[in-house]
């Protein structure tokens, strides 16, 4: 069973009739971005339409995920508000203070020494709150939201900019500062500035060595380290609904990298798998029942130019593993002409 | 190196083991090392019953825990110091320059686990699995064929001890574990109202020229581990910022002694004495990263007000969540009236109210007066916080209702 599944069961309760009222105002199909958007804002059903990368608007998150280095202070600050328990569900992922060196067994045991008291903290202030808690070795709060907490729809902050990982499970998941999970947690609104959306149309289907680090590689060239700035990226089309939904993370979790706010998908049929494999079939079965509502307007990927304010088209079928690189993570080389361009670095041999 | 928070999934490890696994059938060895830090407890744990770990330690890879490690430089590199030109290629997400090992002279290349695999056989960044051959043990040329693998374990998923603590259902007799002498922890204690006048009296602390990011008001790298004790923390605050007066960084005037010191001690000599102080800076202050710490410092340390050019739009809002007054020059060109002995009041606090300037009045070293100008962006919820001392002060009383 899910963690948190009647606080997802509420938050698909409402969802129909919140995107009926933001889809009567904006006045046309929806992409699955604004879906999430205006069916978390704090004030419930929208009243206004928000202009993209104008308006800053109030939103109600549905969770909170912090790691143990931005933790620390984002607690501190909770544990002035005086609250018994967090506001919203919210997790605690111990997986920044351990220094790789010979290896996983060594290696935990001397962080679980080092930096015994941070973990021995973050773990009482979890337990008193209400709060989650991953210990040291448990593994890295992305992964461990994507397998555990994400789910098509939601909307999430976490307090580390890869947060954006869980839209490979339909969500738009941000990352934030601590200030920012603190006030979530003391039960405040979230201000965000209405994004503006980038439509990502993938065709074809990847094959041989092209995997879907190759897409994000390949858009990350395109748009470079500034052009997601202040957008959310959203991925549609045949070749997103081939791929898996771990895959999915993978594309979105380098979105940071573009600058993006976020990235996701519209829940699919590798979701659902996902979903039951780790468990979550009670959120499988949750969200097929408002499935049409998990993702854009069928008219929104039909034409998508009307409905984004950009859009790239990339063929699955054509792409070409890469490597990129080095310094910046833009810098696009397929591999069939790395060698050429490596020598010129001359970090040809490893 | 294969893993952290992207590309640690089963589909990857068992994409890349599949390429692994053709290296030891086809009598090949890794020319380069080989790192793997899986995402979870729970793919680990699989990934090792369905025998893809013990793929990578036959083609001697080091299994680091599932953690960061090194995508965000928690990598204790052997010969890192060295500083050598060498390159890596992994699977994370990031690749600037010192990144992983703090060697300015690796060169990091992002690829997918199946490229990282077929790179780490090869030893070569120019290989290109789809059409290069490679040698083997016995002298042979040999390719490798595409990865494959499988998008979930067929078997599901296991784990052992996922590593989880559940919260106690009732936490209120839960104590929290502060050692009262750590130096990494401290917790907080709430920060005083407005005392209900007008700010009098205040010394300037630093005129800040130029870039004042987040990083120039709290610098991060060995500063981070302080970042649970707000006190300890606070030694930073400001360092990196350019004093207008000298152009140096972390050199300011103690107005009450005359001579130059640090930045924090400085301001801790006027909090000792009980005079309040004034930060000013020019455009885009506090541009940067989120951190709280850069709005916190200044709090703890009792500086009331930062007046500057233009702010950044996060700082500025984390400012008014600690209570502070953060103000912006009515008129720009005001910030060069500003001078080095200055002490500064700020009125118009008693009928602070949205859209209303307020008004300050710069007292010169040599007796003469400047009258100026500044801006607020606080609605009435903001100005609310800044007299209650803080929007969790305020919080804290409705909950005690």
């Amino acid at each position: 069973m899910a963690f948190d599944i009647e606080m997802i069961k509420k938050v698909y309760s409402r969802y129909e009739e919140r995107v009926n009222a933001a889809r009567n105002l904006v006045n046309k199909p929806l992409t699955l971005s604004e879906k999430i958007l205006y069916t978390h804002l704090w004030d419930g059903n929208a009243t206004e339409t928000y202009d993209r990368g104008v308006s800053y608007v109030d939103f109600a998150p549905d969770r909170v995920a912090m790691q143990d280095a931005t933790a620390q202070m984002a607690l501190l600050q909770f544990m002035q508000a005086g609250r018994p328990q967090a506001a919203v569900p919210s997790t605690v992922h111990c997986d920044h203070l351990i220094q790789a060196k010979e290896g996983a067994q060594v290696d935990l045991q001397r962080a679980n020494t080092e930096s015994k008291e941070v973990f021995n903290f973050l773990g009482s202030v979890a337990n008193k709150y209400g709060i989650g808690f991953w210990k040291p070795g448990a593994g890295i709060i992305h992964q461990v939201v994507l397998e555990n907490y994400a789910f098509p729809g939601g909307m999430m902050i976490g307090t580390d900019s890869h947060t954006v990982n869980a839209g490979g499970l339909g969500m738009l998941a941000i990352g934030v500062g601590g200030a920012d999970a603190c006030d979530v947690m003391a039960g405040l609104p979230w201000e965000l500035k209405f994004p503006k959306l980038i439509g990502v149309k993938l065709t074809g289907k990847l094959s041989g060595w092209t995997s879907p680090k190759d897409v994000i590689l390949k858009v990350a060239g395109i748009l470079t380290v500034k052009g997601g700035t202040g957008a959310v990226v959203e991925y549609f089309g045949e070749g997103a609904q081939s791929m898996s939904c771990t895959g999915k993370g993978t594309i979105c979790n380098m979105g940071a990298e573009i600058g993006a706010t976020t990235s996701t998908f519209g829940y699919d049929e590798s979701m659902e798998r996902y979903l039951r494999a780790t468990d979550r079939a009670d959120v499988a079965d949750a969200a097929n029942a408002v499935k049409e509502h998990l993702t854009a307007d069928p008219e929104v990927y039909a034409n998508p130019e009307l409905y984004f304010d950009q859009v790239i088209e990339i063929n699955l079928s054509e792409l070409e593993p890469s490597l990129n690189g080095p310094f910046t993570p833009d810098l696009y080389t397929p591999v069939s002409r790395m060698r050429e361009e490596a020598a010129k670095n001359g970090c040809l041999q490893q | 190196m294969i893993g952290s928070c992207t590309n640690s999934s089963y589909e990857d490890l068992s994409r890349a083991a599949s390429i692994a696994k053709q290296a030891v059938d086809k009598g090949l060895v890794t020319k380069a090392e080989f790192g793997i830090n899986p995402g979870s407890e729970q793919v680990r744990y699989t990934a090792a019953r369905d025998g893809l770990l013990k793929t990578f330690e036959d083609l001697n890879a080091t299994i680091f825990t599932n953690a960061c490690g090194p995508c965000i430089g928690m990598w204790d590199r052997v010969g890192a110091e060295k500083q050598e030109k060498n390159t890596i290629v992994h699977s994370f997400n990031r690749n600037f320059a010192k990144r992983a090992d703090g060697n300015p002279n690796t060169f990091a290349f992002v690829a997918s686990p199946e490229i990282v695999a077929a790179i780490a056989i090869s030893g070569d960044l120019g290989f290109n699995p789809l059409t290069d051959t490679l040698t083997n043990a016995r002298g042979e040329q040999v390719k490798l064929d595409p990865p494959t693998g499988d998008e979930l374990p067929s078997k599901g998923f296991a784990v052992e001890d996922a590593g989880y603590q559940a919260p106690a259902a009732d936490g209120s007799s839960v104590k929290i574990d502060v050692d009262p002498n750590s130096d990494r922890l401290q917790l907080l204690e709430p920060f005083a109202a407005w005392e209900g006048t007008d700010l009098k009296g205040l010394k300037l602390l630093i005129k800040a020229k130029g870039k004042c990011t987040t990083d120039h008001i709290s610098m991060a790298g060995p500063w981070l581990k302080y970042r649970g004790h707000l006190d300890n923390i606070s030694n930073n605050m400001l360092i990196g910022a350019v004093n207008y007066f000298n152009e140096k960084t972390d050199s300011v005037k103690n107005q009450l002694t005359g001579e130059y010191g640090p930045v924090p001690a400085t301001q801790r000599a006027y909090k000792a004495a009980g005079i309040g102080s004034i930060v000013v800076g020019d455009e885009n202050y506090g541009e940067g990263s989120s951190r709280e710490h850069a709005a916190m410092e200044p709090r703890h340390l009792g500086v009331r007000a930062v007046l500057v050019k233009s702010f950044a739009r996060i700082h500025e809002t984390n400012l008014k969540k600690q209570g502070m007054l953060g103000l912006t020059f009515a008129n720009k060109e005001d910030y060069d009236k500003i001078q080095e002995d200055d002490t500064i009041d700020i009125l118009g606090l008693t009928t602070f109210t949205p859209g209303q300037p307020l008004t300050l009045v710069l007292h010169h070293a040599d007796g003469t007066e400047d009258q100026i100008l500044a801006n607020h962006t606080y609605n009435a919820q903001q100005i609310e916080w800044f007299k209650e001392g803080g929007a969790l002060n305020i919080i804290r009383k409705n909950q005690a209702k």
